[in-house]
């Protein structure tokens, strides 16, 4: 502990000052201290006093002075003593140490000081010389200050650079899966910054199904593109497992709601085309309407948002119905977000709107998406967008895209032996049933090889779906290739049958391996593999024996259920097989072995 | 952007006029937030008569009002919502939580 009197740092003066200094006097003799404080004020520094060399350097340390003048008529002592203190510590903040000379100093004692004291001033002090080196000692310290502030900002920047660049790159990867399907899609993306709160992504289902999704979040910036992580995330993965548009929406909408503040919410279009069937399913939620445009480039249907954005409502209050349509010509999906029809003039008054976005997409599908960019570049004069805008166009075609997968299932090489599953599933089973992942379930517990897996899984697919719409529930087949009107009714009948469905069952048995044929009662060839499927439903079955096959097992040639799904089954099976008067279904996939 | 508040038969009406947009945030919130405590209250009207444009962030701030209003037990009424003002909340499809009129 210091006594009260070695206690430094009393501050003389808070007159204003003109010079931009900090002064610390320090000299052990209260007179000296007093005449020298007098004078650096007189010149507009700002000043204090100290006795004491480790106070004086703790001041100076603190960045509270900038400037220590200290007395040497104790042969420098103190200024030793200040400099041990400076050489011990780690101040970052630079200070000048300036050496007081009385004009009886012999030089070589003025010598021995050099290297402890930064600079010299010879006493007796001048005013005017005294002035010029506090001036001197201010512009060094803005000129370093200057230095710093320049070198913060630019780590700043350098930080900012690096964030964005980890930031984007993990936000593009996360965002492409398959750059095969990415193909299929001509997307435009503008971000007001360097990060985008806008969205696309396309997706293929298991079902060959082509999902796609445009996304906005409130805002802009990283902000936004970190809120629409979850959608994409949900889109990705139950894409991947086969879960339908409603599905999605729904579980998009509680990640949203469980993760972002109230204020923040995502607007989306997630939309699924079945190329085989040929419908198009959309969810809109507080997006601009999507457009579907014909071969003869007019509209052939729009999708107005129909609901709340995600993350504004939850349970019950949610509304995740779609809208479908049933196309007959090849077409084109456009989806846009409100930051296109939304975007400003140049001269900020008009937006440009929705007519003008159509007449630009209208006619000719080449080049619709460069037509609609530069319309909305002209009537902004190519100024940067205030909010993040994108479109997006996907062709509707008249069949599946190929799969990219190889045609013949193969099966892995560690399967020896056979195996089976069975499962039957009841009424409540059957009302919330989810198809596809079911169906993806299964697949999984079989070794199969990855390639083969679409075949099996459209056929296991295709076969559990009749037996539930044609078996269990009682529909129509004819009925869903009536035109849009049937199949309008079919969809109808379909939800509220199901709903409502209080009694049935749908059994599915899977078997592979050499005997599953012999066991079966198929002929079979040493050393053939088979991969059997039988489904049974406990429907009112159908006249087998009217298409022409007799007898068990009973080939099939033609059938009434035949749509383009089941066609495509037929092609995948070698043996395809109705029992118990049709409720009974039986494929069979030759399965080769590698090598 | 400017706000305006009155209140006439436990009714504050809260009139906006400009841009209704993120920079709006802090005069929104002073505006509303005494009409949610005040006793007298049962209503908030928001009047968008002079809003040239509101944007999803103002879409955000609406939310939010709704959220402490029911809590207050009160109900928001949006009032006086036209051309692009209305289109916009429109595709929001905030008639599903919002009176308009």
């Amino acid at each position: 502990m210091k006594n009260e009197s070695a206690v430094l740092a009393r501050r003389v003066e808070a007159t204003p000052y003109c010079i931009a200094l900090n002064v610390i006097v320090l000299d052990a003799r209260a007179g000296v201290r007093r005449n020298l404080s007098t004078l650096v004020k007189a010149v507009g520094a700002s000043v204090v006093v100290a006795a004491d060399a480790a106070d004086a350097y703790a001041s100076a340390a603190r960045g509270e002075a900038d400037v220590v003048l200290c007395g040497v008529d104790d042969g420098g002592a103190l200024l030793k003593a200040l400099n041990t203190e400076r050489a011990r510590g780690d101040d970052v903040h630079p200070w000048t140490a300036v050496a007081l000379v009385p004009e009886a100093m012999a030089d070589h004692d003025v010598e021995a000081l050099e290297g402890i004291a930064d600079d010299f001033l010879q006493l007796p002090l001048n005013a005017a010389n005294l002035t010029a080196r506090l001036r001197m000692y201010a512009r060094t310290r803005s000129h370093f200050e200057r230095l710093n502030e320049q070198q913060t900002l630019l780590q700043r920047h350098e930080d900012e650079a690096e964030d964005k660049r980890i930031a984007s790159h993990l936000l593009a990867r996360l965002n492409i899966r398959d750059p095969a399907t990415e193909r299929m899609m001509h997307a435009w993306v503008s971000p007001a910054q360097h990060l985008s709160g806008d969205v696309v992504a396309i997706a293929r289902a298991p079902d060959d199904r082509l999902n796609l999704l445009l996304a906005d979040a409130t805002g802009h910036g990283l902000a936004a593109a970190i809120s629409v992580l979850p959608v994409t995330e949900v889109f990705h993965r139950m894409t991947e497992r086969g879960f339908d548009v409603s599905s999605m929406v729904g579980e998009m909408n509680r990640k949203i709601r469980s993760f972002m503040p109230g204020d923040r919410f995502v607007a989306a279009v997630v939309a699924s085309i079945d190329m085989r069937e040929r419908v198009i399913e959309v969810w809109n939620g507080g997006c601009p309407s999507v457009l579907l445009l014909g071969a003869d480039g007019a509209v052939a249907q729009t999708w107005p948002s129909r609901h709340l954005a995600l993350g504004i409502v939850e349970g019950a209050d949610f509304d995740a119905s779609v809208q479908r349509f049933a196309y007959h010509d090849a077409c084109q999906l456009m989806m846009v977000s409100d930051g296109l029809s939304e975007a400003p003039s140049a001269g900020g008054r008009a937006r440009f709107g929705d007519t003008a976005m159509l007449e630009a997409a209208l006619g000719p599908s080449a080049r619709r998406l460069q037509r609609v960019v530069s319309a909305l570049q002209r009537f902004t004069g190519g100024k940067p967008l205030d909010d993040d805008a994108s479109v997006m166009l996907v062709h509707c075609q008249m069949e599946p895209p190929a799969a990219p997968l190889d045609v013949v299932p193969v099966v892995r090489d560690d399967v020896e032996s056979a195996w089976s599953v069975e499962l039957t599933l009841g009424a409540a089973q059957l009302r919330r049933l989810a198809l596809v992942p079911f169906v993806n379930g299964i697949l999984d517990q079989m070794d199969i090889a990855a390639h083969a897996r679409s075949d099996v899984f459209c056929v296991l697919s295709e076969l559990l779906g009749n037996g539930l719409d044609y078996g269990v529930l009682g529909l129509e087949p004819g009925l869903r290739h009536q035109g849009d009107e049937g199949r309008q009714r079919f969809w109808q009948q379909r939800e509220m049958r199901l709903a409502n469905l209080s009694e049935g069952t749908l059994s599915v048995r899977v078997a592979l391996g050499p005997a599953v044929a012999v066991e079966l009662g198929l002929e079979t060839e040493p050393g053939t593999y088979h991969l059997v499927i039988a489904v049974e439903d406990s429907g009112s079955g159908f006249d087998v024996q009217a298409l022409g096959g007799a007898g068990r097992p009973t080939p099939v040639r033609s059938h009434q259920r035949a749509g383009r799904g089941f066609e495509l089954v037929r092609s995948l099976c070698d043996a395809l097989y109705f029992e118990n008067h049709g409720r009974r279904v039986i494929a069979r996939i030759p399965i080769t072995r590698p090598g | 952007m400017q706000t305006q508040v009155s209140v006439i038969n436990e009714r504050a009406r809260i009139t906006l006029s400009g841009r209704f947009d993120f920079y709006a945030h802090r005069q929104f919130k002073t505006a509303y937030e005494g009409q949610i405590t005040a006793m007298d209250v049962s209503a908030i009207e928001i009047d968008l008569r002079d809003v040239e444009y509101l944007d999803s962030a103002a879409l955000g701030m609406l939310l939010l009002l709704r959220d402490q209003a029911s809590v207050a037990h009160k109900t928001v009424i949006l009032t006086n919502c036209r051309g692009v003002v209305l289109q916009i909340l429109e595709i929001a499809n905030f008639k599903k939580l919002f009176t308009i009129q």
